[in-house]
Parts: C-alpha cells; sequence; structure tokens
C-alpha cells in the first residue's frame, strides 16, 4: 500500500476504475485538504464543508465505472466542487451576502468567458491553499502529486515501475544513465521498505 | 441597489437552464468570491480540517461494508504517509523540476560536483577535496568531522550521487563503509534502527564493507540483482553500459539474487576471491584474485585481458570524455595490469598507445581511436 504514495492521480484513477480500494485512499488523503479548506473559504462552516468534501467522494467511488479513460482527475474534482458549492448559494432560502457580492459582481460586467481559462484559475486558486494547510497535510499533498508525476514520467521511460498500470516505453531513450537519476532508486526504496 | 438579476442567476442555476453566458458570471465569481478571509481561520479550525474522518458509511446498507474497508484503507494510508513524509520542509513547495529530479533534465556529462539530496527535497554539493562523508547520530558530516546538514526526521531518505571523474567514499549509519565510484548512485535511509534489514539500494559502481551483525542483514539492490550479506568486503559493479552485473566478494559471505527473473538459476551463495557475473542469461559464479575488483578505490585503474571498448569505457568515465572509434573491431585486445587514475590523460593515452597497438587522439573532450 506504501507504494500507491507516489503514484500519479493519472495511475490512481485506472485503479480506481478497478475498484481499489487502497488507490481510493490516498486520492482521498492526497486532495480532501486542499478541497477542505477551498470549501470553507466558500462557504464559511467548516462541518458543512466537511460534509460536501465526503459527499464528493463517495460519489466519485460509486461513479468509478464510469470515470472517462483520459480524466483529469483534479480538474474533474475541483470542478464537482465548485457546482455543488455553487448549488448550496443557489438554494439559500434567506437572503445572504452572497447575492450583494453577485450583483455587484454582475454590473461590473467582467468576466471570464472561456471554459478552460476559468478551469485553469479554479486549479491554481485551490491548489494556492496547500500553503495554508497544516504541515503534515501539505506534505502529503506536494509530494504525491509532484512527484507523482514524475515517478510516471521515470516509470513510462525506463519501465522499471512495478506498477500495475502498463505504461509503454516511447521509443529508446539517449542517454539511459543520465535519465537512470536519483528518483529511480528512491522509487525501489519507496516499495521495498 | 437592485438584486434582481443576481437573484435570477440563482434561480436559474437551480433549475439548470443557465446559458453558457450565464454559467460564465456564476464561474467568475464564484473564483472572486470569499464569505470567509483565510487568515481568521484558528488553528482549531485547522487541527479540525486535519482531523477530518473519512466519508461516513452511506446509509445503504449494501455500501456499508463498502465503507469499512475505505476507513480501514484510509487510516493506514494517512499513517504511513504521515510516517514517510513527517518532517519540517521550510523550503517552498517542490515543483517538477526539483533537484532530485535534476538528473533527468541535464546529462550526467555537465556534472562536476557530487551531491547529497534528502528526500526532503534539499541537496547539497559535495566538497570533492574531501574524501567523503558519515551519517553519525542524525548529522551529516565530511569525513573530516565538518557539518553539513542534521537528519530531522529518522525516516529521511539520503542519495549521494557521483559524478564522472569523481569518486566519494560514504560511512553509512551502521559503521559500514562504501565506496562510490564515479557516475554511481548510493540510497539508504538516515537510519538503520527500526527496520529488519539494512537496506540501501545503488547504481553504478561501489566496494562495501560491512559491519558484521547477524540478527540486521544487510541488503545491497540494484536494478537487476539483490545482494545480501551478514558482515562482509565486496565490490559491485553495475555500470549500465557494461554487459554484465560483475559482484566480487573478498572476504565473508555474500547471497547474490536475481530480481525479475524468470531464470531457474535465481540467486547464488559467493566465498571470498569469488565473482558473481549477472548476463542476460543467468548468473555464474567464477574463481578471480578478488583483490584486484578493489583497485579503484586505491586509485588504481585495473584491467584483466580487456578489450579496446571495455577498457575505453572505463576511461570515458573516470575522466569525463567521449570516445570515438575509428576502428574495424571495438572488441580486440586484451589488456591487462594497473593505471594510476592520477596519470593525466595524455600520459595516460600514450602508455595505452603503446601496450595496445591502437592511436589514441585527445580532442577537447573527446578521445579518437585510430588504427
Amino acid at each position: 500500500m506504501t507504494t500507491y504514495l507516489l503514484y500519479s492521480d493519472e495511475q490512481l484513477a485506472a485503479l480506481l476504475r478497478q475498484g481499489n480500494h487502497d488507490a481510493f485512499g490516498v486520492l482521498y488523503n492526497r486532495y480532501k485538504g486542499v478541497l477542505h479548506v477551498h470549501a470553507y473559504k466558500k462557504l464559511g462552516d467548516l462541518e458543512k464543508a466537511k460534509d460536501l468534501i465526503q459527499e464528493l467522494f463517495v460519489n466519485l467511488w460509486s461513479k468509478r465505472d464510469a470515470l472517462p479513460e483520459t480524466l483529469n482527475l483534479s480538474g474533474y474534482l475541483y470542478a464537482t466542487l465548485r457546482n455543488r458549492i455553487l448549488d448550496v448559494v443557489a438554494h439559500e432560502k434567506v437572503e445572504t451576502k452572497y447575492i450583494d457580492s453577485l450583483q455587484n459582481f454582475v454590473t461590473e460586467n467582467n468576466f471570464i468567458t472561456d471554459r478552460h481559462v476559468r478551469e485553469r484559475e479554479l486549479s491554481r486558486l485551490i491548489e494556492q491553499a496547500v500553503n495554508e494547510l497544516p504541515e503534515r497535510m501539505r506534505e502529503v499533498f506536494i509530494m504525491s502529486r509532484n512527484e507523482g508525476k514524475s515517478h510516471k514520467e521515470i516509470a513510462e521511460a525506463l519501465e522499471i515501475s512495478e506498477s500495475t498500470v502498463k505504461n509503454h516505453m516511447k521509443g529508446a531513450l539517449k542517454n539511459l544513465r543520465s535519465k537512470l537519476g536519483l528518483f529511480t532508486y528512491l522509487l525501489f526504496i519507496f516499495k521495498f521498505f | 441597489m437592485n438584486n434582481e438579476t443576481a437573484k435570477e442567476l440563482l434561480r436559474k442555476y437551480r433549475e439548470n437552464t443557465c446559458t453558457e453566458e450565464e454559467l460564465a458570471i456564476l464561474e467568475s465569481w464564484y473564483l472572486k468570491y470569499d464569505l470567509k478571509d483565510l487568515a481568521q481561520l484558528s488553528s482549531e479550525d485547522l487541527l479540525a480540517i486535519e482531523a477530518t474522518q473519512a466519508p461516513k458509511p452511506v446509509i445503504e446498507a449494501k455500501t456499508a461494508s463498502l465503507w469499512q474497508k475505505f476507513l480501514v484503507a484510509s487510516a493506514v494510508v494517512l499513517i504511513l504517509g504521515a510516517g514517510l513524509f513527517f518532517y519540517q520542509n521550510k523550503t517552498s513547495l517542490i515543483k517538477d523540476n526539483s533537484p532530485l529530479l535534476s538528473s533527468s533534465e541535464e546529462s550526467r556529462q555537465g556534472e562536476r560536483t557530487a551531491t547529497l539530496a534528502l528526500s526532503s527535497g534539499e541537496v547539497f554539493n559535495l566538497d570533492l577535496k574531501k574524501k567523503g562523508i558519515v551519517i553519525r547520530a542524525k548529522k551529516i558530516l565530511y569525513s573530516d568531522g565538518v557539518f553539513i546538514s542534521s537528519v530531522r526526521s529518522v525516516e529521511m531518505l539520503i542519495t549521494i550521487k557521483t559524478p564522472l571523474a569523481g569518486a566519494y567514499q560514504v560511512t553509512l549509519p551502521d559503521g559500514s563503509k562504501v565506496w562510490l565510484n564515479a557516475a554511481s548512485s548510493l540510497v539508504f535511509p538516515a537510519t538503520f534502527e527500526g527496520s529488519p534489514q539494512r537496506k540501501i539500494a545503488m547504481s553504478g559502481e561501489a566496494y562495501f564493507e560491512i559491519i558484521e551483525n547477524k540478527n540486521h542483514p544487510f541488503l545491497v539492490q540494484s536494478k537487476s540483482q539483490e545482494v545480501e550479506v551478514l558482515g562482509t568486503h565486496f565490490n559491485i559493479d553495475n555500470y549500465e553500459d557494461e554487459p554484465n552485473v560483475k559482484t566480487t566478494l573478498l572476504q565473508g559471505i555474500l547471497r547474490v539474487g536475481v530480481r525479475n527473473s524468470t531464470a531457474s538459476n535465481k540467486s547464488v551463495i559467493l566465498k571470498p576471491n569469488q565473482q558473481a557475473i549477472l548476463g542476460p542469461s543467468g548468473i555464474s559464479i567464477h574463481h578471480v584474485d578478488a583483490e584486484n575488483y578493489k583497485n579503484w578505490t586505491e586509485d588504481l585503474f585495473w584491467f584483466d585481458k580487456e578489450p579496446l571498448e571495455s577498457v575505453m569505457r572505463k576511461i570515458s568515465r573516470w575522466y569525463d570524455v567521449k570516445v570515438e572509434y575509428q576502428v574495424s573491431d571495438r572488441n580486440r585486445g586484451k589488456l591487462s595490469g594497473d593505471i594510476s587514475k592520477n596519470e593525466d590523460i595524455e600520459s595516460l593515452l600514450k602508455i595505452l598507445e603503446q601496450s595496445m597497438g591502437y592511436k589514441f587522439k585527445l580532442q577537447g573532450k573527446k578521445i579518437i581511436v585510430s588504427e
């Protein structure tokens, strides 16, 4: 199970589609921090935020079979969370601060028309919350996401990974030795320690 | 102010009847609007976030058991995760081009320093004038006692990487000594306490003098093999560009196991003056004068009936030069003997010319071999 901690989102998504509990657990721990902080910033209520996040992951699990092959996992989580929060806002029975703020915004008439740009902005916004996380949660997020990506690139390049996700070597590589870097051995250690 | 438009927008969102533009407005507003300024997150709030449990079991009976498993899985993962990564990192976000990964970007040719990397992301350039480093009592020091860094977490992994033309010595946390040859790496934990085995990983070439401890087996992992020792002196030649992996035992007892193998011969036991050679067809034992395989640690090149290409591989690693062949057969020749590594490359090439009968010409960082 230790090995999944360094898996990339793509690898975990593939395992998730197969119904792998451990992979799901890793994804949950990886993202819950930033998502929780983000939801809290938007809703102002820690408990409500927590409920939303848990609901988000419950749904992710129950929809795991239907997840598309080329899923941008973080993008999917972030967009789904945003939509849920907008839903909560839209269902507020009483006049809230939201209405004033939204009205002002509409009047300014300055919004992002491109959906992809909005999505990227959303990712950036959510991920900058990582700096506000408690130390340990920050570490889990940073290390697993960033190093998971590189792990995947290197593993793909060298076919060293014993992961259940098949990686195909993209043609011969020049200078194998220069690519056989420190990280590969970190990889070994994490698998076998 | 008339709030009609805002109310209208939200109603349409509820009813899922927003146009593209209305959606764009709402989502853009979402990006800008914060109900609660994060500066106000108290430490209690942060603790509450950290303490968030796994999702509550869903009410439906059929999915309840799924969540039981999930609860256990995520709790275990969290503990392992915390254990592996727990330490204080004051540096900024590790990006995709973090120092830990630098070797994947630049060619080894460019490197001039030995480096020490910690799993925290910190990287230190090691002074090649000092012969080696020591890990002792949660500190990393040069062998002359000069301080380099402390080990802030016992789970920390340490990676030493030597450049072309540079060798280094490492004293491991248990007192065992490793000599790393040029263009080699060694990865090991900050402490061996608490693990059932003393496990390290390497690439390239290294010579080991391992402190005996019958209760704490020592394992050296490399790409295709795993060596298990009790207390012993041995050399592993595992350079990528050599056709075989050679493990040579000077004293003690060693088991060499093959990883990922379908061959029938999966491991061999070595006695002193035996060498295990792991090649594509499996692993075999040969008798050798093991002392010779340690010569490089004393700054000697040593050749044993080696053909041209094999000789040039060693030379190119040590002097950090490329080789261009203008010969009909690179596998000709049987060079034996030792030459000091401290010779400058021109003198060395003259000696080789006389011994091997080839012509060697040095052009900048390239050697041209011709007949």
